[in-house]
């Protein structure tokens, strides 16, 4: 082993690095920018827990105030809670539907009375039933109501003396159970298209202009928008077997959902798609270094898996994290599908993201029409 | 007076805080052959991307064809083939001749047409199945060229063609380019090597980005009392 050849490779290395200024403000920019990010983006304690509560009691002969006594253990017992009363199950799920509740506790008709039988020492045939639908999509905030509600019961049982005269059962939001796998699988395939469509779209047309290929397309009477719609079509058509791919193993092996909404993520999936594909083609035209360009997307792909809502939705993000995730069109696409997936949302309720997206593609587009011919310079 | 088919005036090309060529001017005339020659790394390319519109340049004015460039419609009369150019490794000889004819505007009987032409001359009908990784190095360069020709350009731009060629390479590309001539074509190429001035009209040697000298290589000779161009190119420093 002679140190001297392996020093000469250090020395090498270090003096390119020093001498490339762009290489040297990635490599300090990089960790600050992750750091930053990860800051805005860790959120060490839950936000707000919004509780709708339906009471189903129309009489005004409430002897005991049941509702409001486990109100008011509710709001002892889970830390920034905020309670809204709906006068039906329909109004309380379509707040939900419009993310501006998290769960609704529905309380029956005659729950004061059966407590109050109950406390009078005669045998009640079956206790009340109180239903709590749940967002089962947050584990966390769905435990901490749960555990919530189960203690403000207990608590206010104790303080009658007798055992729980009501018990507390699941209800569910939609036709079918929505799980905590729901959220992740939602966010992973949109994510999955869009850095597949970034990756791809970025490698193919790096090799291409690294073979010069691209210059002789360049080169010819074709006009920019020729060549870059000629590209992007191309891309676009390999996307289409990827969405299909990955749509078709989140029904089949995750056991999504398999109903006319499907069409409705694919719409989502392919915009996103589009928006990858387009990045790709703009930043591979932007630098002419194809590593450069990759250091990039891999930066780019990075900041949108933390703040883009995969591990948490974005409106628990702190107020710069919210921000930062408006930048990127991910936040938005998984969004939308996610809504879809869990909540059961329809186009119009969608339909913001849609636009937002469409304006994404519209600007990728526009930007790498500008660059494209810089390829070659 | 002769028809120009490119005029360059006062052409100056920046690269980061590097001037690569300053105040240039040139003419090339119709119908003609025509070497820019300079060392290796002197902005010869860039000099050739600058006129097809593909390098911004710091000041100066070129007119192609008649054609106040950039303007990318000119190019369909245009046959730019880069330094080490390649095609679709994946594609055919004829997939390729039909892709870059397509590109241009050309209709798929004009791309037959001249394609069988361009075949003949190059001994590559029988491959013209073939992909063009599976062809040899030789056989992949004339396809390559013959995918420039395709659309019948009547201004061809050559960028250090005969570097790294074997003996019948060269030949091959030099026969190609004096039958572009015949055609009433123009051929504009750059080279590192003086020796490929023999084949010029007119030649223009570089030094550092500027001007050296605008001549035919037999005035250059005449010029500089020389016997050689490389012995030109020592009395002109």
């Amino acid at each position: 082993m002679r140190w001297y050849k392996i020093f000469g490779i250090t020395k090498r290395i270090l003096i390119s690095f020093f001498k490339d200024p762009k290489l040297l403000i990635i490599a300090i920019l990089a960790p600050l920018i992750l750091i930053l990010v990860f800051s805005v983006t860790y959120r060490p304690e839950i936000g707000d827990i919004k509780i709708a509560i339906v009471d189903l009691e129309k009489s005004h002969s409430k002897q005991l105030n049941i509702v409001d006594s486990i109100e008011k253990l509710l709001k002892e017992n889970i830390k920034k809670v905020n309670i809204v009363k709906y006068d039906s199950i329909e109004n309380a799920k379509d707040a939900f539907k419009k993310n501006k509740i998290d769960s609704i506790i529905v309380f029956p008709e005659k729950l004061d009375e059966t407590v109050f039988i109950k406390l009078s020492g005669i045998p009640i045939e079956k206790p009340a039933e109180v239903i709590l639908y749940n967002d089962e999509t947050d584990k966390l905030k769905s435990s901490i109501i749960s555990e919530g509600l189960e203690k403000s019961i207990i608590i206010l049982s104790q303080s009658f003396g007798i055992e729980p005269a009501f018990v507390v059962s699941k209800g569910l939001f939609f036709n079918r159970d929505i799980s905590n796998q729901d959220f992740w699988n939602s966010a992973i395939i949109s994510f999955s298209i869009f850095m597949l469509s970034l990756l791809f779209s970025l490698s193919l047309i790096s090799s291409e202009k690294v073979d010069g290929l691209l210059q002789s397309i360049i080169s010819s009477s074709m006009t920019s928008f020729e060549i870059l719609t000629g590209y992007f079509i191309g891309y676009l058509f390999i996307n289409f077997i990827q969405i299909v791919i990955l749509l078709s193993v989140y029904i089949f092996f995750f056991k999504g959902i398999l109903s006319i909404s499907i069409f409705l993520v694919f719409i989502f999936m392919f915009l996103l798609s589009i928006c990858g594909n387009l990045l790709g083609i703009l930043l591979s035209s932007t630098y002419t270094s194809t590593v450069r360009s990759f250091q990039i997307a891999v930066i780019i792909m990075l900041i949108s898996l933390l703040i883009s809502g995969i591990f948490w939705p974005t409106s628990s993000l702190p107020f710069v994290g919210k921000i930062l995730s408006y930048l990127f069109p991910t936040s938005f696409a998984i969004e939308a599908v996610r809504g879809i997936i869990t909540k059961e949302n329809s186009f119009l309720q969608v339909f913001p993201n849609f636009l937002i997206l469409c304006f994404f593609c519209f600007l990728y587009y526009f930007l790498a029409l500008l660059f494209i011919r810089k390829t070659v310079d | 007076m002769a028809i120009l088919a490119l005029k360059v005036d006062n052409l100056s090309i920046r690269s980061g805080k590097k001037d690569l060529v300053s105040m240039l001017s040139f003419s090339i005339e119709k119908q003609s052959i025509y070497g820019i020659f300079a060392p290796t790394g002197s902005g010869k390319t860039d000099i050739l991307k600058a006129i097809i519109g593909l390098k911004k340049v710091k000041n100066g004015e070129i007119n192609l064809l008649d054609k106040k460039m950039p303007d990318f419609s000119i190019l369909r009369f245009v046959g730019y083939i880069p330094k080490q150019r390649k095609i679709f490794p994946l594609l055919t000889i004829e997939e390729n001749l039909y892709f870059f004819g397509r590109n241009y505007g050309m209709t798929k009987g004009q791309i037959e047409w001249k394609s069988e032409e361009l075949l003949s001359i190059t001994n590559l009908k029988n491959l013209k199945k073939t992909k063009i990784k599976d062809l040899s190095f030789d056989q992949q360069v004339m396809a390559s060229f013959i995918c420039s020709l395709v659309h019948c350009p009547s201004f061809l731009i050559l960028d250090d063609p005969l570097s790294g060629m074997s003996l019948p390479l060269s030949q091959f590309i030099i026969q190609q380019i004096y039958y572009q001539k015949e055609q009433g074509n123009t051929v504009l190429f750059t080279s590192s090597n003086i020796n490929d001035a023999n084949i010029c009209d007119k030649i223009l040697i570089l030094s550092r980005g500027k001007e050296l000298i605008e001549e035919k290589p037999s005035a250059i000779l005449r010029l500089t009392n020389s016997k050689t161009l490389d012995e030109a190119i020592l009395r002109l420093q």
